[in-house]
C-alpha cells in the first residue's frame, strides 16, 4: 500500500519564532509522511501549531531545523522565488474563507496559477473550463464571486486548487464557512476526487466529522503530530508507521 | 522568457480591467496626472510657439539683414567712428549690399500745441531706412534724401494719434516741437507690429524720424549706431559680411566692426528660445511631480487595500517579480491614461489660449510624444516604491488577515 515515492515527507521539523527575547516553538520536531493518492485530516485546537504546519507543508514558510522532501525534491533550504514556482507546480491550495479574487470571474480566478506558470491564454481557459465542469461549475464560469453562493464559491476554489495538477491538495477547513448541508456536499467532491483520479488531499480541520471521513486521521498538539488508528473508512487499512516521539507524546497529549 | 512575458501580458489585461472598473480615488489620481501632463504640455507648446512666432517675425525682417555697428575700441588711438558718406556710398561700392541705411539715434520729449504729447526715440535716418525696415507712409511722405538740413519729419502712429488727441486734425503739416527744436510733419507711418524678440528695436510708432543730417547738427550724441543694410538676393551672408569689412578697412582703417546677420541672430534666438521652453517645462513639471506623488499615494493605499489579494496570487505561485510588475504595470497604464487625456486638454487649452492671444496654434511632436514618455516615466518612477513593497509583504500573515 505505502507509495515507492512519498509525495511529502516531513522529518524531525522545528519551527520556532523569536518574540523578541522569547523563542516560541510552535514545531516540536514534526515527522509526516503523505503518499501518493492519500486522503488525510490534520485535527488540532488553535494555538497547536497546524498553521504553521500548514504554511510550511504549502511552501508559504520555512522550517527553522528538520528536512522537508516534496516530491522527491528536498525543498528545505530553498530561494523565495523557487519556492514560489514550486507551490505554483506541486500545491493546489483551499482555503476556510475561499479567498477567490473578487474582482475577476470563476473562470478569471482559476486560470490564474496557470498564468503565473506562463500558459497562454487561450490553453489556460481550455483548461480552466474543463475543470470547473468536472467539480460541476461549468455553467458558472462567466460569474463573479459575490453571484456565487458559499458552496459555488469553494467548488471553484477547489477548481482553481486542482488547474494546475499538484501533486498535494492543501485545504485549510474546506467547510468550515459553509452551513452543514452544503459542508457535506464540498467534503464529498473531495472524497470523489480522491476516489475517483487519485488526488492526494490533506484537509486541516477542527471538524470531526469532517475528520472521520479520511482515511488517515492525523492529531496535533502542542507542536507534536501523532496518527490515530485508522477507523471508519480507514479501518481496513494497516496503521501507518509513527514517529517515535509522536507515539510517546500519545498519551500526554490526548485530552 | 515566454513565462514572463505571458505574465507581464496578464498583468496588463488586468491592470485595464481594474482601470475600467475604477474607483473614484483612481479617478481623482488620474485627473492629477492629466494635470500634470496638460501643464507640461501647455509649457512646453507655448514655448514652442514664441519661438516659432518669433522666427516668423524674423523672417518678415528677412533673413538678408545685417547690423553694421562700430565695436568697442580704437586701434590707433585715434577715436573713429562710422562716417555717413561711407554708411551712405556702400551699396554703390559694395557689390553683396542692396541697400543701407544709417541711423543716428535719440530720445526725446515730444510737444505740440504747447503741450507735452510724449516721450519717444528721434531717429536720425535716410530715405533707405524705410526701405530696409519695411515702414509704410499712411499719410505724406517719408524722410527723402533731398531734405538735407531741412526740419521736416516723419512721426509714428502713436505719435500722430497723440497729436490728434491734442487737438490737430491733420498731423501732416504741423509742427512738432522735439527737445527744442521745431519740425514740420511732413508724413505719418502705418501702425507696425514689432516682435520683442528682434536684435534691433525700430519702435516706428512711437517714434519721430527726422533726416540723419539734421541729427548730426541738433543731437547730443549725433554718431552713427547702426546701419542696417540688406544684402542682394542670392549672396551668402558671409560674402556680404566680407565685403562690408573689406569696404570700411579702407575707408576707414582705425574703425572697428561688429556685423550681426540674420542667420546668426536666428540662431542665437533659437538658443535663448530654447532655454525658455525648458524653464516653461519645467514650470509645468512641477505639477507633473505633484501627479506622481498622488499615483505613489493612490499605489500605496491600494497595496495595503488589497494584502489579501496579493498574498492570494503569492498563495497560488506568484513570485515577488510577478506582484513587482503586476502593480508598476498598473501605475504606468494608469499614467498613460491620466498623460493621454493630459495631452488632449494641453492641446485643447494652448489652442484656447492662442484663439486669445491670436498667436499661431501649432502642436509640437515632443511636446505629445514627451507628454507620453514623461507620462510612463512617472508611472515607473512612482510606482516602483509601492510595488516593492508589495512584492515583500508576508503572504502568510496576508491570507490571515480580516476574515
Amino acid at each position: 500500500m505505502k507509495a515507492t515515492q512519498n509525495t511529502l515527507s516531513l522529518t524531525d521539523v522545528c519551527r520556532s519564532y523569536r518574540i523578541g527575547p522569547v523563542t516560541a516553538e510552535v514545531l516540536r520536531g514534526v515527522n509526516l509522511e503523505i503518499g501518493s493518492g492519500d486522503l488525510m485530516s490534520i485535527m488540532g485546537p488553535s494555538g497547536s501549531g497546524k498553521t504553521t504546519l500548514m504554511n510550511i507543508v504549502g511552501l508559504l514558510d520555512r522550517p527553522s531545523s528538520g528536512t522537508h522532501v516534496l516530491d522527491g525534491h528536498d525543498v528545505s533550504g530553498l530561494e523565495d522565488d523557487m519556492l514560489s514556482t514550486l507551490r505554483n507546480e506541486y500545491i493546489g491550495f483551499v482555503f476556510q474563507a475561499f479567498h477567490l479574487l473578487p474582482r475577476l470571474t470563476a473562470l478569471e480566478n482559476v486560470c490564474l496559477p496557470l498564468v503565473y506558470r506562463g500558459v497562454g491564454r487561450a490553453e489556460a481557459i481550455r483548461r480552466a473550463q474543463a475543470i470547473l465542469g468536472r467539480v460541476g461549475m461549468a455553467d458558472r464560469s462567466h460569474h463573479q464571486p459575490s453571484q456565487l453562493s458559499g458552496g459555488q464559491k469553494q467548488r471553484v476554489a477547489i477548481a482553481r486548487a486542482l488547474v494546475g495538477n499538484p501533486v498535494l491538495l492543501l485545504a485549510d477547513e474546506p467547510t468550515g464557512a459553509l452551513d452543514a448541508e452544503t459542508a457535506q456536499e464540498v467534503m464529498a467532491l473531495l472524497l470523489q476526487l480522491n476516489a475517483e483520479q487519485g488526488v492526494t488531499i490533506l484537509i486541516i480541520t477542527h471538524d470531526s466529522s469532517v475528520a472521520r471521513q479520511c482515511t488517515r486521521q492525523l492529531r496535533i498538539d502542542d507542536g507534536k503530530l501523532l496518527e490515530l488508528p485508522g477507523q471508519d473508512r480507514g479501518a481496513d487499512r494497516p496503521p501507518r508507521p509513527l514517529a517515535d516521539d509522536g507515539i510517546r507524546d500519545q498519551g500526554a497529549a490526548a485530552p | 522568457m515566454s513565462k514572463t512575458l505571458s505574465i507581464l501580458g496578464a498583468n496588463a489585461r488586468e491592470a485595464l480591467d481594474s482601470l475600467r472598473k475604477a474607483k473614484l480615488r483612481t479617478v481623482l489620481g488620474l485627473v492629477g496626472i492629466m494635470i500634470g501632463i496638460s501643464s507640461v504640455i501647455v509649457m512646453v507648446s507655448l514655448g514652442e510657439i514664441a519661438r516659432e512666432q518669433a522666427r516668423q517675425s524674423f523672417e518678415a525682417l528677412g533673413t538678408d539683414i545685417l547690423l553694421v555697428r562700430k565695436s568697442g575700441g580704437t586701434v590707433s588711438g585715434r577715436p573713429a567712428e562710422i562716417g555717413l558718406a561711407e554708411a551712405v556710398a556702400m551699396p554703390e561700392v559694395v557689390l553683396s549690399i542692396a541697400d543701407a541705411a544709417p541711423r543716428i539715434m535719440g530720445y526725446g520729449t515730444f510737444r505740440h500745441a504747447g503741450k507735452e504729447i510724449g516721450q519717444g526715440s528721434v531717429q536720425g535716418v535716410t530715405e533707405a531706412f524705410a526701405r530696409v525696415n519695411r515702414l509704410s507712409v499712411q499719410e505724406g511722405r517719408f524722410v527723402s534724401d533731398l531734405d538735407i538740413d531741412r526740419h521736416y519729419c516723419v512721426v509714428g502712429a502713436a505719435v500722430a494719434e497723440a497729436m490728434r488727441q491734442a487737438g490737430t486734425e491733420q498731423p501732416v503739416g504741423a509742427l512738432i516741437e522735439v527737445e527744442e527744436h521745431l519740425f514740420t510733419v511732413v508724413g505719418v507711418l502705418n501702425p507696425k507690429v514689432e516682435s520683442y524678440a528682434l536684435p534691433v528695436q525700430i519702435q516706428a510708432n512711437d517714434s519721430v524720424f527726422v533726416p540723419i543730417t539734421v541729427s548730426k547738427r541738433v543731437s547730443t550724441n549725433p554718431e552713427i549706431d547702426v546701419i542696417i543694410a540688406r544684402s542682394r538676393a542670392g549672396v551668402h551672408y558671409e560674402t556680404a559680411v566680407s565685403g562690408v569689412r573689406a569696404y570700411f578697412q579702407k575707408q576707414a582703417p582705425s574703425l572697428e566692426l561688429a556685423i550681426v546677420t540674420a542667420k546668426e541672430l536666428i540662431a542665437q534666438m533659437e538658443s535663448q528660445m530654447g532655454i525658455f521652453t525648458l524653464l516653461l517645462g519645467s514650470v509645468g513639471s512641477i505639477s507633473l511631480v505633484v501627479g506622481g506623488i498622488g499615483i505613489m499615494n493612490i499605489m500605496l493605499g491600494s497595496v495595503a487595500e488589497r494584502r489579501r489579494e496579493i498574498a492570494i496570487r503569492r498563495a497560488l505561485g506568484a513570485r515577488r517579480r510577478d506582484i513587482q510588475s503586476q502593480f508598476l504595470i498598473e501605475s504606468v497604464i494608469l499614467t498613460m491614461a491620466g498623460g493621454m487625456l493630459g495631452i488632449l486638454l494641453g492641446l485643447v487649452v494652448t489652442w484656447g489660449i492662442c484663439q486669445y492671444t491670436e498667436w499661431i496654434f501649432l502642436i509640437s511632436g515632443m511636446s505629445v510624444g514627451g507628454g507620453l514618455g514623461t507620462a510612463s516615466a512617472v508611472g515607473l518612477f512612482f510606482g516602483l516604491q509601492p510595488a516593492r513593497q508589495a512584492s515583500r509583504l508576508d503572504p502568510i500573515a496576508g491570507l490571515q488577515s480580516g476574515e
